[in-house]
């Protein structure tokens, strides 16, 4: 009414998009162009990441892919903006090495700072924005139109003239020195540092607790399996975004260790009508899902989709609902509207090499068996 | 041409006999007297208006010679550059005694004397800092909605209606707009020593043995919208839009 309000931008959305993957992706060459590398590496401060695989591939795979990924971990640190950009910690981290940062603070209401690619990021409120000094953009707070209460400034610190005693720059520090003072709790990851190195780094100065991100495996037992191939919901839009749903809603609550998935559960239809919709074919499956909690930065996760992708090509099941796996992730809420808040990315075996599949598949015909070509479903979701 | 007959005479030999006929012709259309001037109206007459008006002009302008030239308007003023400060005024340490005789008088108006400690409230002396003249102050831009300007500083030569202009440490002449603008005024103690208000003293509260601090205080500019001279006549009213810069 009256047009106060965007009705565009106050739902949240999301967004499913399906393809194949391809039999080889070059570890050294990761791509990030790719809907599903882009949406993965878009999400830049990551809280949780979940494997969901069955059990047989989990006991096929899982030692051969545990001594692949590398382990995670993070710190945490108590430190003011001006420490940024002090000496070792500016030249080390920021110039010379390659940190995630975000600092804490409510979106819309606290506010929040976020370093990533040597981009720092100020979301700021109308008060300091106008104390601190530094020109920035006005951004949309979630409220009414035109009213401009939250501004968004961002500085790239790797500029060649982002150097003490330039102009610019000097500006930054009587900022952080005179108005954005406090000190903040830090979430810190450096993506340079082996985590296994000992040697000191700048951020001791600021003692920091680190946590390692270690997986945590829960194991669901007798679960119905749904028709996992999109091929046939793809005839028409409807279907599709049925299924996609259906699918969704399967998966989700596989996440949250809900009994309504599996074979023994026995609801009351009044509390619940929730059924899988698993067709005239039953299959039951054990699964595995593995959690990983803790500040993971988008790097980590597409190496980790990525190797999870090779070692399914590498070790096929014979049994073709067995083939699949589903990897989702979701982002800490930085902003109030237009953040995207997680992806979900199922991965399914698509069988034989029949031409029912979407247009940029390569089509090769091969034995039955050997063909281990996969395909994808992607959700993507925004928040309001 | 003696077939082509005037075509007055053709008429009065039909109406004459031909020696009257003549007669008539020569006396009443070959000699009929041409007049040369109209006679009516008389010129003299019709011109006694403008003549009276010419009259009255040249009345004036001799009255107007013996008073004053009219005074420039504000415009003709400005373009004559009366106004300006020339650069080689544009010096701060020019305006480092006039920040000293109106620390003098700003301390005078609080009441700050050495040595004694004064209690201020914003009840006591807000109605005497807005009223206060603020030429020669020391002065820094805390807020504003135009950010680059924020942390400017620099002491006021000039106060008008709706700016303040400013000479900076880098003898730069600065003009900001007193609109959507918080302004700082820091007031060292007397006796402390000029251009030394370091601000490390700020946290040394409360403690006797510890010189005592600087009185800073904040102005917002959108309430300051007069001219000095008006300004001290003035009765100071908050207004109600006060929240929103």
């Amino acid at each position: 009414m009256f047009g106060l309000f965007d009705s565009k931008r106050s739902s949240a959305k999301a967004y499913v998009s399906t393809g194949s993957l391809p039999r080889y992706t070059d570890p050294q060459q990761p791509p990030c162009k790719k809907k599903r590398y882009s949406v993965i590496m878009n999400q830049a401060f990551t809280h949780t990441v979940q494997l969901l695989l069955p059990e047989e591939s989990h006991q096929l795979v899982w030692k051969d892919f545990e001594a692949k990924i590398s382990s995670v971990q993070y710190s945490r640190a108590i430190m003011p903006l001006s420490a940024l950009l002090e000496g070792d910690f500016f030249n080390v981290y920021i110039k010379a090495g390659n940190i995630l940062m975000l600092s804490e603070g409510r979106p819309g209401t606290d506010d929040r700072y976020s370093l990533k690619d040597g981009e720092l990021l100020l979301d700021l409120a109308k008060d300091n924005y106008e104390r601190s000094g530094l020109v920035g953009k006005p951004v949309y707070d979630g409220g009414r139109k035109h009213v401009k209460t939250r501004y968004e400034v961002k500085i790239n610190l790797r500029l060649p003239s982002m150097m003490h005693g330039k102009k610019g720059f000097e500006r930054i520090v009587w900022a952080f020195k005179n108005v954005l003072n406090r000190s903040v709790t830090w979430l810190f990851h450096d993506l340079e540092m082996p985590p296994e190195s000992t040697i000191e780094r700048p951020l001791a100065k600021h003692y920091p607790t680190t946590h390692v991100c270690l997986p945590h495996l829960r194991t669901m037992k007798g679960v119905i399996i749904p028709n996992l191939d999109h091929s046939q919901a793809l005839r028409s839009d409807d279907s599709f975004e049925e299924w996609s749903l259906e699918i969704y809603e399967w998966l989700s609550l596989l996440e949250l260790n809900s009994p309504r998935v599996s074979q023994e559960d026995s609801i009351d239809p009044f509390l619940s009508r929730y059924q899988v919709q698993a067709g005239d074919s039953q299959t039951l499956l054990n699964l595995v899902v593995v959690t990983w909690t803790g500040l993971l930065p988008g790097e980590w996760v597409r190496g980790l989709f990525m190797k999870i992708c090779a070692t399914h090509m590498a070790y096929p099941t014979e049994k073709r609902h067995d083939n699949f796996f589903s990897l989702n992730g979701y982002a800490y809420k930085t902003d109030v509207a237009d953040q995207q808040n997680g992806f979900t990315i199922l991965c399914h075996a698509n069988g034989t090499a029949s031409p029912k599949r979407s247009a940029n598949d390569v089509e090769v015909e091969e034995p039955k068996g050997v063909d281990r070509a996969m395909d994808y479903v992607l959700w993507q979701f925004t928040c309001r | 041409m003696a077939s082509s007959k005037h075509i007055a005479q053709a008429l009065l030999e039909q109406a004459h006999p031909p020696a009257a006929a003549a007669t008539i012709f020569t006396d009443k259309v070959l000699r009929k007297p041409l007049h040369l001037r109209p006679t009516s109206p008389d010129p003299s007459s019709q011109d006694a208006r403008a003549r009276r008006r010419l009259h009255r002009l040249r009345k004036e302008e001799k009255s107007q010679r013996r008073r004053k030239p009219k005074p420039l308007s504000a415009k003709e003023k400005r373009v004559t550059g009366i106004y300006d400060i020339p650069d080689y005024q544009k010096k701060y340490e020019i305006y480092v005694p006039l920040h000293r005789m109106w620390l003098g008088y700003i301390w005078e108006i609080l009441g700050m004397k050495e040595g004694g400690k004064a209690h201020v409230t914003a009840q006591s002396i807000g109605a005497k800092l807005a009223s206060a003249d603020y030429h020669g102050a020391e002065v820094t831009i805390v807020r504003s909605r135009c950010v680059s300007m924020v942390s400017l500083a620099g002491i006021v030569v000039r106060d008008t209606k709706f700016t303040f202009q400013i000479i900076t440490k880098q003898n730069e002449l600065k003009t900001i707009p007193k609109k959507h603008t918080v302004l700082r005024f820091d007031i060292p103690q007397p006796g402390s020593k000029l251009g030394e208000s370091d601000n490390s003293t700020e946290q040394t509260d409360k403690e006797d043995e510890s010189p005592p601090r600087d009185f800073i205080f904040e102005l917002h500019g959108s309430q300051f919208e007069h001219k000095a001279t008006d300004r001290a006549t003035k009765k100071f009213k908050q207004s109600k839009s006060l929240i929103d810069l």
